[in-house]
């Protein structure tokens, strides 16, 4: 184990006011973590990895509808529902605040994505398979799944733990902002923020201190570590949120 | 087959066992005549009890009332529930249940208490209109979705109708199943009145409508049961949706209604010096499925408590708090550890089984632990104040009412009242069932078998 | 009414144990079929396993599909033998006889292939001996012991080790009769079986005392494998309408509802199959009809409140999802297939005495409260996983695959074959219990009426 001088805790914040629905996040995220290609079949068989993905809704009734984007990955809760059903401890909560899957361990009985309230986790049904002409184009850092079992965000914990050694290294404490998952990293609109609430200084605290945070489906006490911004809206002064 | 040496109970002639009860239904005793008063004294006790809360409180605030609701409760699930068992056990045709039908039969009159208490209790419930009720009505601008309309006197009118259903039945069920009796009593004080003598077809329609009612009255009363305990407990409380809980309520009604019969049948053998016809086996029969209830009344409690423990959310631990561990915890506890513990660790045992104290011992932690169980679930959700009746969540947990003076008059007077009723009916009708014992005596004979001796138990179709 | 007919001793010894010592010709054109479903459908599972669980009609969200539904409905059929056997043995029911033995094995192997169906189902089945078999302590790789699926295997291993101990107690007796009919190799296997049962006044109070023993000690344990078993579902919060609090007894009341009916079923079968109609006569059938009222008022009432706290929750998804459990293709042609086999149909019509006798009635109409169970099962499980919910975004049906259905119908084999394996090897109808009811049967005789009685220890 790394020994971290101070406890950290990672939070996300989603501006949904500033996404555009482009998508990059999904993108970067996908060549990141070694997610297996997802072809049309798999859309339509409804199997497709997205570990992050936007989300199209509709606001307000015709005409007067208003199509809305809002990124959607894990929330890594602190009371997460999908942890406590896992009967071989695949997934489980880690002292950063991050909701870990342990490929290893899992067996596959897809108790935890049954629990999600927000359908962030993915299973594997088939063998994943590359073109051969993308084999060398796969991430080290990141464990390859096989079939048969859960994986979800991990909030890029590769990258992480690459950023606290490289620091350990260099005798000092991470920097904010030194390092940060790939969809925050890709985001032209800067719509994802990442950082540790443990660190005072850190820019997210700016972001949640905004009076338009909130989280999804607060009432069932899952306490979430992403936090959404909910979208200004001049015309209609509505916020989006609880649908 | 008995390697214990013991010899089953001798037969006694139904003739003997006729003259026996007719002859004591002649006197009335001064034990009796004491009782009467006691029990009187506490019913005029309640009501005044009653009279000085209504006077005092009034009817605008539900939360000095909850410990009367939970007399109504505990009444429900106690005295009114004792004929369940007898019930049951004559659809099964056990024999074991003859001496102890009666008795538990006049309990059923306990319902008319239940109907006092109930008539006042009913204004105190708001309307079902806007708030999480089995009727599933809104008046449309709340935004909740609601589809029936307006149902008109919801919830109270409909639970004041069942519970004069339940009141015809088990009036209906006495009626009938003392018939053949208050007949022989009338022809032995020589009044001959009514039409009632016992031909075949008469008997056939007897047993059959005593069966029948018997059923209408178990279904009302667990209906009841299930809509009092929604209508006047968990719908008074925001957040609480527990789809268990009338069946809850339902089983500490098999279980209060089987330990009144044990507690009664006791008192009945050492007080009415009916030492020759309930006997040891009769406490040993009726211990099993006692057993059994404390186990069902543990199991359906713990189904409620682990989805609301495991669930974790939020609207669902303020109202753990309510139930469970927060002002009311020591009626909890009391509960948990009279209806299910305490009963349980004693009853495990065959020799307690095996006597007539040791299921006493237990049904009496039972009818305590019952109405533990019933104040931490009604006074517990009457206090909470009507402001937040419509919300979907309990935000603050309120502050527990511990009962006054008046509550334990009220609660006493209640209790009173309903064996009050029972005692009095037992100088109308006698307290064992003279046809049915009748019967039961004569589908019995000790015979030799081997080198023993066994009773032999008819068992007509 | 059938009455009961005293068959002298070496008759019930040659009835019932007819196809132990010689089966007739049907009986291995039957269980040839079986044997060829089950090699068909474990040929499928292979395929399955190798290829991965892609082959399923699963996919986001409904991860769990037909075959739990068929796990809960054969962890709901395993509840009949315990249920039966352990109340009415202790209530001392003296109908009991003929139908104790068959139900507790039916407890047995339909608990058997229940347990297979998560194996099967899981993403990783060769994993899953981290968590229903001896834990790993050498590296310290613990269970969570708050996963329901952690007390399902324990409540199902615990209920079948119980329930097989159930079987060989009642069975020894027996085993002793045929080991004193047999020669050869047959003859060794069945003494060790018979333990050196002699009949001996204290083995005889040995075998009855286990029998109360484990009548009283699997009860509870009946009531909590369904229990938890519901569990697996209720705790979820993820899932309208899975968190109910009443789940656990729902699930258990349907259980005893859908066992006993199977029960009734596979008598019928047997006295068909076998001829016994001297053993499982009208009285019996007549007996487990009236409880079957019963229970399944009982389970309608469980189901009702359900249904209600579905809407008194004034939620507009808990609400919308029982519109498409009810009211939505394709599931409102099968709710109302369930409701009217498992309740409306045949419960009203066991009321009546002369459906009840009638043995043919019986058969069909027991039968189709199994297929209402199944169904109730897939209603709940399916259709709260398919809906979509706030802020999921997730909107599916689900539709089994061939491989799925197949894997369910050879279940179905299965269990056949095993009962008509058990069939082969031992006496279906526990030999010695109807021998005890000829001694302990009895007359008296009141006024002109002869009425049959019972020597009863009391």
């Amino acid at each position: 184990m790394v020994s971290t001088p101070r406890e950290r805790k990672w939070q996300m914040v989603v501006d949904a006011d500033r996404c555009t629905g482009c998508q990059a996040c999904v993108i970067a995220c996908q060549a990141e973590n070694n997610i297996p290609i997802n072809s049309e079949s798999h859309f339509q068989q409804k199997r497709a990895f997205t570990w992050i993905r936007i989300e199209r809704y509709w606001e307000g009734e015709f005409p007067e509808v208003k199509a809305r984007f809002i990124p959607f990955l894990c929330q890594h809760c602190d009371n997460a529902p999908c942890e406590p059903v896992c009967p071989v401890f695949a997934t489980y909560h880690n002292n950063e605040g991050l909701n870990v899957q342990v490929y290893n361990r899992c067996v596959g009985t897809r108790f935890c994505q049954n629990n999600c309230p927000y359908h962030a986790r993915y299973f594997n049904f088939w063998e994943p398979v590359w073109p051969e002409t993308l084999r060398n184009a796969l991430n080290p850092d990141v464990t390859v799944r096989g079939r048969g079992i859960m994986e979800k965000c991990t909030f890029c914990v590769q990258r992480i733990r690459r950023g606290e050694q490289d620091a350990k290294r260099e005798g000092r404490d991470v920097r904010d902002g030194e390092f940060q998952p790939a969809c925050a990293q890709a985001c032209p609109a800067n719509v994802l923020i990442f950082g540790d609430v443990r660190d005072p200084q850190s820019r997210i605290h700016e972001f949640l201190a905004k009076d338009r945070r909130f989280r999804l489906r607060e009432e069932l006490g899952t306490e979430t570590n992403v936090i959404y911004l909910s979208k200004l809206d001049l015309e209609a002064k509505e916020v989006a949120g609880h649908a | 087959m008995h390697s214990n040496g013991h010899r089953p109970a001798p037969a006694v002639a139904v003739s003997e066992f006729t003259e026996d009860i007719v002859g004591r239904q002649a006197i009335t005793g001064p034990r009796y005549r004491r009782a009467m008063v006691i029990l009187g004294g506490l019913f005029v006790l309640g009501v005044i009890g009653f009279i000085v809360r209504a006077v005092t409180d009034g009817f605008d605030d539900r939360l000095p009332w909850g410990y009367l609701a939970a007399t109504a409760g505990y009444l429900l699930t106690t005295a009114c529930a004792a004929p369940l068992a007898i019930i049951g056990l004559r659809a099964i045709k056990a024999h074991w249940r003859r001496p102890l039908a009666r008795l538990a039969e006049l309990y059923s009159l306990g319902t008319v208490v239940v109907l006092a208490i109930f008539v006042p209790l009913m204004f105190l419930i708001p309307s079902a209109v806007d708030r999480r009720t089995m009727y599933f009505q809104s008046s449309g601008t709340s935004g909740l979705p609601g589809t029936l309309g307006r149902i008109p006197g919801a919830p109270q009118a409909y639970d004041l109708a069942l519970l004069i259903a339940l009141v015809v039945a088990a009036i209906g069920l006495v009626w009938a199943s003392t018939r053949p009796d208050r007949v022989l009593l009338g022809n032995r004080r020589g009044v001959h009145r009514g039409r009632w003598w016992g031909s075949i077809k008469q008997w056939r329609v007897t047993t059959v409508g005593i069966g029948l009612i018997g059923a209408i009255y178990f279904v009302t009363l667990i209906g009841f049961n299930s809509m009092y305990s929604l209508d006047f407990a968990m719908a008074l409380v925001p957040g609480w949706k527990d789809a268990i809980f009338p069946a809850f309520q339902g089983i500490t009604a098999l279980q209060g209604g089987l330990a009144t019969v044990i507690v009664s049948m006791y008192v009945l053998r050492r007080f009415g010096k009916m030492e020759r016809y309930i006997h040891m086996e009769h406490f040993w029969a009726a211990s099993k499925p006692l057993l059994a209830f404390c186990l069902l009344w543990f199991y359906f409690g713990w189904s409620t408590f682990i989805i609301l423990w495991y669930g974790r959310m939020p609207v669902e631990q303020n109202v753990m708090q309510l139930l469970y561990f927060g002002p009311y915890s020591v009626f909890f506890y009391g509960a948990f550890l009279l209806c299910f513990v305490a009963p349980f660790l004693t009853l495990l045992w065959n020799s307690v089984r095996k006597s007539c104290l040791g299921p006493t011992v237990a049904a009496t932690f039972i009818l305590i632990g019952n109405l533990s169980d019933k104040i931490r679930l009604y006074a517990g959700s009457w206090s909470v104040p009507n402001e937040v009746i419509t919300d979907h969540a309990l935000e603050v947990v309120p502050a527990a009412r511990y009962p006054d003076a008046f509550d334990i008059m009220m609660m006493a007077g209640g209790i009173a009242g309903a064996i009050f009723i029972v005692l009095w009916m037992a100088r109308r009708v006698s307290i064992i069932s003279i046809w049915e014992m009748s019967e039961g005596l004569r589908l019995r004979v000790v015979r030799p078998f081997l080198r023993t001796h066994v009773s032999v138990l008819g068992k007509p179709e | 009414m059938q009455q009961r007919v005293a068959l002298p001793h070496p008759q019930i010894n040659a009835d019932l144990l007819k196809n132990v010592l010689k089966a007739p010709a049907w009986y291995w054109g039957i269980m040839a079929f079986l044997g060829g479903v089950v090699i068909f459908g474990s040929v499928l599972v292979a395929y399955l396993l190798n290829k991965g669980f892609g082959l399923s009609g699963a996919h986001r969200p409904v991860m769990w599909g037909i075959l739990i539904v068929d796990f809960v409905f054969w962890i709901g059929i395993s509840h009949a033998g315990v249920m039966l056997s352990a109340i009415l043995r202790l209530s001392k029911a003296e109908w009991r006889r003929p139908a104790t033995r068959a139900a507790e094995v039916l407890t047995v192997f339909s608990l058997m292939i229940a347990a297979l169906h998560p194996v099967v189902h899981a993403g990783r089945p060769w994993r899953i001996i981290y968590w229903s078999f001896p834990y790993d302590f050498s590296r310290g790789l613990w269970v969570n012991i708050r996963s329901p699926l952690v007390w399902d295997p324990s409540a199902i291993f615990t209920y079948l080790t119980g329930s097989t101990l159930f079987v060989i107690v009642a069975l020894i007796p027996d085993m002793a009769v045929i080991r004193d009919r047999t020669t050869g190799i047959r003859h060794n296997i069945y003494s060790v079986m018979a333990m050196g049962w002699r009949g001996t006044p204290r083995q005889w109070k040995l075998q009855v005392v286990a029998g109360f023993l484990l009548s009283a000690l699997l009860l509870p344990v009946f009531v909590s494998v369904h229990s938890i078993v519901s569990w697996d579902f209720a705790v979820m919060i993820g899932v309208e309408g899975y968190h109910v609090t009443i789940f656990a007894p729902y699930f258990v009341i349907g259980a005893v509802l859908s066992g006993v009916s199977a029960v009734v079923t596979m008598m019928i079968l047997m006295k068909w199959m076998f001829g016994w109609g001297n053993y499982i006569r009208q009285e019996h059938i007549e007996n487990l009809a009236k409880l079957l009222v019963v229970i399944g008022t009982g389970w309608l009432y469980f189901f009702f409140v359900e249904f209600i706290f579905a809407l008194y929750s004034l939620e507009s998804q808990e609400i919308a999802l029982r519109e498409l459990q009810a009211f939505t293709w394709p599931y409102w042609p099968l709710a109302l297939v369930f409701i009217f086999l498992s309740y409306i149909i045949p419960i009203p019509m066991w009321m009546f005495p002369g459906v009840r006798r009638n043995i043919r009635i019986m058969f069909w109409s027991s039968l189709v409260v199994n297929v209402g169970m199944w169904l109730e099962r897939f209603l709940i499980i399916v259709p709260g996983l398919a809906r979509k919910q706030v802020w999921t975004f997730d909107w599916s049906t689900y539709h089994p695959s061939f491989i799925e259905v197949m894997i369910v119908v050879t279940a179905y084999a299965l269990v056949f074959l095993l009962l008509l394996t058990f069939a082969k090897l031992f006496p279906l109808i526990p030999l010695f219990d109807i021998k005890e009811g000829d001694i302990l049967g009895d007359e008296i005789v009141i006024g002109k009426r002869r009425v049959p009685a019972l020597r009863v220890e009391e």
